[in-house]
C-alpha cells in the first residue's frame, strides 16, 4: 500500500514534510530501540509509541521507510525537527499498534 | 589506511547515535556493500549507545585498512562491566530507568554486536572498558 494512503484513507496525521508517496512493503512493531535494530529488515515502516529524536537515528540507521506513532503518542519536537532535516516521514494515529497493523494488512502489506 | 577518532559524552542521550551515521555515511562513500554497512551500523550504534547510558564518556576509533579490514575501537574510562557472561546474555539489562523510558536497555546490545561483527574483543575493568570489534569489509 501507499503510505499516503494512511493519511486519505484512514486520516493519520502527517508529522514531517517528507513525501508519503511510496510503498509501505512490511513492517515491524516495537518500542526498544535494541530489538528493533536487531530485528526490523530494510524498509519496514516501524509502527512504536516511542516520540524521542533517537528514532530517527535508528531509523535511518536501518534504513527504515518511516514511523508511524501508535496510541497518539506523545512525539517531541526535537524528533520533528530532526526528521524533517533528514526527509523522513512521521505518521501519527490515536490507533493501536495493533490496529494499525490491521489496517496494513487488509491493505496488502 | 584511515583512522579516525569521535567523542562519546556520558548520558548525551541527543546525539545518540550520530557517530554510527558518520560512520555509516563514510564507509557508504568508499563503497562497502549494504550486507557489511547494516551490520557495522547495528554494531556500532550499540556500542555507541553503551558507553552514552553506562560509562563515563569515551572515544570510538574508526580504523580500515588497506587489507579491506574495518576495526572500531570503543574505549570509555569506567566504571567497568560487573559481569560479563550476564552482560552478553540476551534480555539481561542494568540499564537505568531514565534509559529505559527512552526505550533503551533491551539488554540486546553486546548481543546484537557480537551477532553482528566478524572479530569481538572485550576487555573491561573499573579503570575502563574497551570493546573491539571487526569487519572484513572487501
Amino acid at each position: 500500500m501507499k503510505a499516503s494512503l494512511l493519511i486519505e484513507k484512514y486520516g493519520f496525521e502527517k508529522l514531517t514534510e517528507a513525501s508519503a508517496d511510496f510503498e509501505i512493503k512490511h513492517a515491524f512493531m516495537g518500542d526498544l530501540l535494541s530489538w528493533v535494530m536487531g530485528h526490523a529488515k530494510s524498509e519496514d515502516a516501524w509502527i512504536t509509541i516511542l516520540g524521542h529524536p533517537n528514532i530517527i537515528a535508528v531509523a535511518l540507521l536501518r534504513e527504515l521507510s518511516c514511523v508511524v506513532i501508535a496510541h497518539g503518542a506523545q512525539i517531541q519536537p526535537e524528533t520533528i525537527e530532526k526528521a524533517n532535516e533528514e526527509d523522513f516521514l512521521i505518521l501519527k494515529s490515536p490507533l493501536s499498534a495493533f490496529e494499525i497493523a490491521k489496517i496494513l494488512i487488509s491493505e496488502g502489506v | 589506511m584511515i583512522h579516525q577518532h569521535f567523542n562519546v559524552e556520558k548520558e548525551d542521550y541527543a546525539n545518540a547515535g550520530r557517530i554510527s551515521s558518520q560512520i555509516k555515511q563514510m564507509l557508504k562513500q568508499l563503497g562497502v556493500s549494504s550486507e557489511v554497512l547494516r551490520r557495522i551500523a547495528i554494531s556500532c550504534y550499540e556500542a555507541e549507545i553503551n558507553m552514552i547510558i553506562h560509562s563515563y564518556g569515551g572515544e570510538v576509533v574508526l580504523t580500515l585498512s588497506a587489507e579491506g579490514k574495518c576495526e572500531l575501537r570503543f574505549s570509555d574510562m569506567g566504571p567497568g562491566i560487573d559481569d560479563i557472561e550476564k552482560a552478553m546474555t540476551p534480555g539481561w539489562s542494568t540499564a537505568k530507568a531514565s534509559a529505559r523510558e527512552f526505550g533503551f536497555g533491551a539488554g540486546m546490545g553486546l548481543p546484537n554486536i557480537k551477532r553482528n561483527c566478524d572479530e569481538f574483543d572485550l576487555v573491561t575493568s573499573p579503570a575502563g572498558t574497551t570493546l573491539v570489534i571487526g569487519f572484513k569489509v572487501l
